[in-house]
């Protein structure tokens, strides 16, 4: 005897949905999501870019002007000028905190009697907010009352200008200022995706290495870098990214100057748009900033693509 | 043999004196800042512009710290960031675990592209396109409301919560689930009672990466 088969409720349907139906519901805030905040604004943003939208002005005059304002951007001193900047700090800042990161999640890494002084010292850079530690530094490299100075009167013997660099005022000082804070502020992000692949890495290879006759620096090159290689790739690009999006901390210690010698390309889009009330031409500079996103973006999917 | 984990550091600071220097180098690195201005906090205004300038205040005062809660409405400021956080906590973990869940455990012909639709386009620099979101948020009248701040901040979270969920939804025996489902629950509900209570050790530490 079997119950008779009931055909499934309309109630039931909706409270055990099919694989598809369920799939269907679970993504939908995520694209929704991604459709108000991204996919439109950026349509809207390429459809600003050819036009001549100045708020400044008063006429409120929107003129369609074609590719104009992406010819401007090509004879744009300004455009150039934070473009080398910010690939300058990309170039410089990625690599450093990835020597600094990998050089603080092996020493973080080692067999302590207490591990979360050590941890909460990995964690602390890393959850402070990015102008918030702008900030910081600003005031340490300040020319008068700045630690960094007053460290170089005491103990520089009269080398760096006797402590009298003016860190934030000299195009070049105030540009190794910059990337030595974005170089403090992101390894400790490094170090915590690094210091979780250490730990995946089986002792037992540092033993067969041992055994093999492997020299420190050799099991350091041949165990443990080839091991870290996933989590250094995917450190990398995400490090790569946000580092071309770079705007907190030169703005928080020096707003682009002197001048505009530590100027990066958010900042320019920012004050375009939100202090010359060009949006406009502000789009456009932003559509350039994006291909430079894209590609790197790319590279990235290329990545988990190839992994699956 | 000490520590399993090691590697090659492990013999270069064999000796405790060396492991507490290497402590002391990482705790330097990542506590210098906030002490210095935690020092510089307890200093008179006079002190803060003498030279040579002190490494440790002479007098301390709290001086600064009444003034930051009289001269300002502190407290309410630090409310409004615990109440974006919270809320935008909330939002990405709830969005992300149901889009990461989808991914990981559901029959899907394009998996791997939709992960990575999701992951590209919340990559996309969100400076660039601060006036297209406000022309949104004007057009749907949210203007001045905290969901206006929140949801950008969702889709910020949006790439790397969802990263790190696939992953763990991945890593749960799919056993549990057909369990549960077996002993009368549904799809929803085996999400429900014992995926996501298994998937709270991956959002905590989502959770505290949004403030």
């Amino acid at each position: 005897m079997t119950a008779p088969i009931t055909p499934p409720s309309h109630f039931d349907r909706l409270r055990d949905p099919s694989e598809k139906t369920l799939a269907f519901l679970l993504l939908t805030p995520a694209f929704l999501l991604l459709a108000l905040i991204v996919a439109y604004p950026i349509g809207k943003l390429i459809w600003n870019s050819f036009y001549d939208l100045r708020l400044s002005g008063g006429t409120g005059a929107v003129k369609f002007i074609g590719w104009q304002n992406y010819v401007d951007v090509f004879n744009d001193k300004d455009f150039w000028n934070a473009a080398k900047n910010t690939l300058l700090i990309t170039f410089i800042t990625v690599p450093g905190a990835l020597v600094v990161g990998l050089g603080l999640a092996m020493l973080a890494n080692l067999p302590f009697k207490r591990r979360w002084p050590v941890r909460l010292a990995l964690l602390l850079p890393w959850a402070l907010p990015l102008s918030f530690a702008g900030l910081i530094f600003a005031w340490f490299f300040h020319t008068e009352y700045g630690v960094v100075n007053d460290i170089v009167r005491r103990f520089g013997g009269g080398s760096f200008n006797d402590g009298q660099t003016m860190w934030l005022l000299t195009p070049r000082y105030a540009f190794a200022a910059i990337c030595l804070t974005i170089v403090w502020k992101t390894s400790s992000f490094m170090a915590l995706i690094l210091l979780a692949g250490l730990q995946m890495i089986p002792h037992s290879l540092y033993e067969a290495a041992e055994i093999d006759g492997a020299s420190k620096w050799q099991q350091f090159c041949q165990v443990t870098i080839p091991m870290l290689m996933p989590s250094i790739i995917v450190a990398l690009i995400f490090r790569t990214i946000t580092a071309l999006q770079t705007f907190d901390i030169p703005y928080t210690m020096t707003k682009g100057g002197p001048g505009n010698a530590t100027e990066t390309l958010a900042m320019l889009i920012h004050k375009t748009t939100i202090d010359y009330l060009d949006v406009g031409y502000g789009s456009t500079l932003a559509v350039f900033m994006f291909l430079m996103s894209m590609c790197v973006t790319a590279v990235y999917l290329k990545r988990i693509g190839g992994d699956q | 043999m000490s520590g399993p984990n090691s590697g090659p550091m492990n013999s270069l600071f064999e000796g405790r004196s060396l492991r507490f220097i290497a402590a002391c180098m990482v705790v330097f690195n990542g506590f210098f800042p906030a002490v210095w201005i935690l020092l510089t906090s307890l200093k008179t205004e006079t002190e803060l512009v003498s030279k040579p300038i002190t490494w440790w205040p002479h007098e301390l005062t709290f001086d600064n710290y009444v003034q930051a809660f009289t001269d300002q409405p502190l407290l309410k400021y630090m409310g409004n960031s615990v109440w974006v956080a919270g809320l935008s906590t909330l939002f990405s973990l709830v969005v992300s675990a149901f889009a990461a869940y989808a991914i990981a455990r559901l029959n899907l012909k394009h998996r791997q592209l939709i992960l990575t639709t999701i992951v590209a386009s919340s990559m996309f620099p969100l400076v660039t396109l601060l006036v297209p979101i406000f022309e949104t948020m004007r057009a749907l009248g949210l203007l001045n409301t905290t969901i206006a701040l929140v949801l950008p901040y969702v889709v910020l979270n949006l790439p790397v919560c969802t990263l790190v969920l696939v992953s763990f939804f991945q890593s749960i025996p799919k056993d549990l689930e057909n369990a549960a489902m077996i002993d009368g629950c549904t799809r929803l509900g085996a999400l429900w009672t014992v995926v996501l209570p298994l998937a709270h050790r991956a959002c905590s530490p989502q959770a505290s990466s949004l403030s």
